[in-house]
């Protein structure tokens, strides 16, 4: 074995850091503008999603309603990324739904 | 022109904004912050009050994407309408009654295209845009709002939108998540207690 992130050992999947940007009602719940967490790889919406609601379960709801999106555009639940090596170079936002105009 | 300002906005340059020598017509849409929201206004629970005022709003926003998005909905709008020129103008932060949040206009050479431009992408803007406001209520408190397609009031257009089918811009849908239906469930289940 060595020491690269993404070939720990056999017993603990690898996982990477991703930092989900958070808006409105999710900020005041949250208490942040965002949330740091970490999911394995390759990294899905639908498992950031999950450890979302794990890390702060008073989301969930507003969660189950959201959309999502990867650098500026939205995209769909099922997105996912290759395997990574490096930290991801994109910006992900958790989307409630708008209220704007 | 296309902005987000903390700074009132200047109905006058927006509409300077659209005018163009090769159209008769410019139709400009302004949404003004609700001092008042009655029953028949607010399709929501009963629970409400008759009348809420509210006292001021704040609105959140995610810029850069908030940016994109407009720009995207500015050229789709050009591709379905003969508009020539287009202005879209959003406050962010505190707004207070009476006050606009955001304008909307366009040109083009002839009104019917112009009404259906304008209210094209004001209802877009109001399901694709990423900024929110937090409703700051004269009795009670604040809250954030997060519509629902249950009390979304956008009208299914009465004939279709040119080129409808080949809109990258479909009306949104929330994501089905894993967990979603789980959740939905919970929240019956606790709402079937109270």
């Amino acid at each position: 074995m060595n020491d690269h992130p993404n070939r720990l050992s056999s017993a603990s999947l690898p996982t990477q850091t991703v930092v989900v940007r958070l808006f409105a009602g999710a900020t005041e719940i949250a208490g942040a503008r965002s949330l740091t967490v970490r999911v394995p790889v390759p990294i899905s919406l639908n498992a950031i999603a999950a450890c979302i609601c794990a890390a702060e379960p008073r989301l969930s709801d507003l969660v189950a309603i959201s959309r999502w999106a990867v650098n500026n555009e939205f995209v769909e639940s099922d997105f996912q990324w290759p395997i990574l090596t490096t930290e991801a170079a994109h910006e992900i936002a958790m989307i409630p739904p708008v209220s704007g105009g | 022109m296309i902005e987000l300002t903390d700074q009132p906005i200047d109905i006058a340059c927006v509409l300077a904004a659209v005018t163009d020598p090769a159209c008769g017509a410019e139709v400009l849409f302004i949404g003004t912050t609700r001092q008042w929201t009655s029953e028949a206004t607010e399709a929501q629970s009963a629970e409400r009050p008759r009348s809420r005022e509210t006292s001021h709003l704040v609105y959140d926003g995610y810029h850069e994407m908030a940016m994109a998005q407009l720009q995207r909905l500015a050229d789709s709008a050009k591709t379905r309408w003969p508009v020539r020129k287009l202005a879209i103008v959003h406050r962010l932060g505190r707004v207070d009654p009476m006050e606009a949040s955001v304008a909307v206009a366009v040109s083009c050479p002839h009104r019917s295209e112009a009404f259906e431009a304008a209210k094209w992408l004001i209802d877009e803007l109001k399901h694709q845009v990423p900024i929110w406001k937090q409703e700051h209520y004269v009795q009670s408190g604040a809250e954030w709002i997060h519509p629902t397609d249950g009390n979304c009031r956008c009208t299914t257009p009465a004939h279709p939108l040119p080129n409808a089918s080949a809109d990258s811009l479909a009306r949104p849908q929330p994501t089905a998540l894993g967990s979603k239906k789980a959740l939905q469930q919970q929240s019956q289940q606790q709402s079937q207690q109270q």
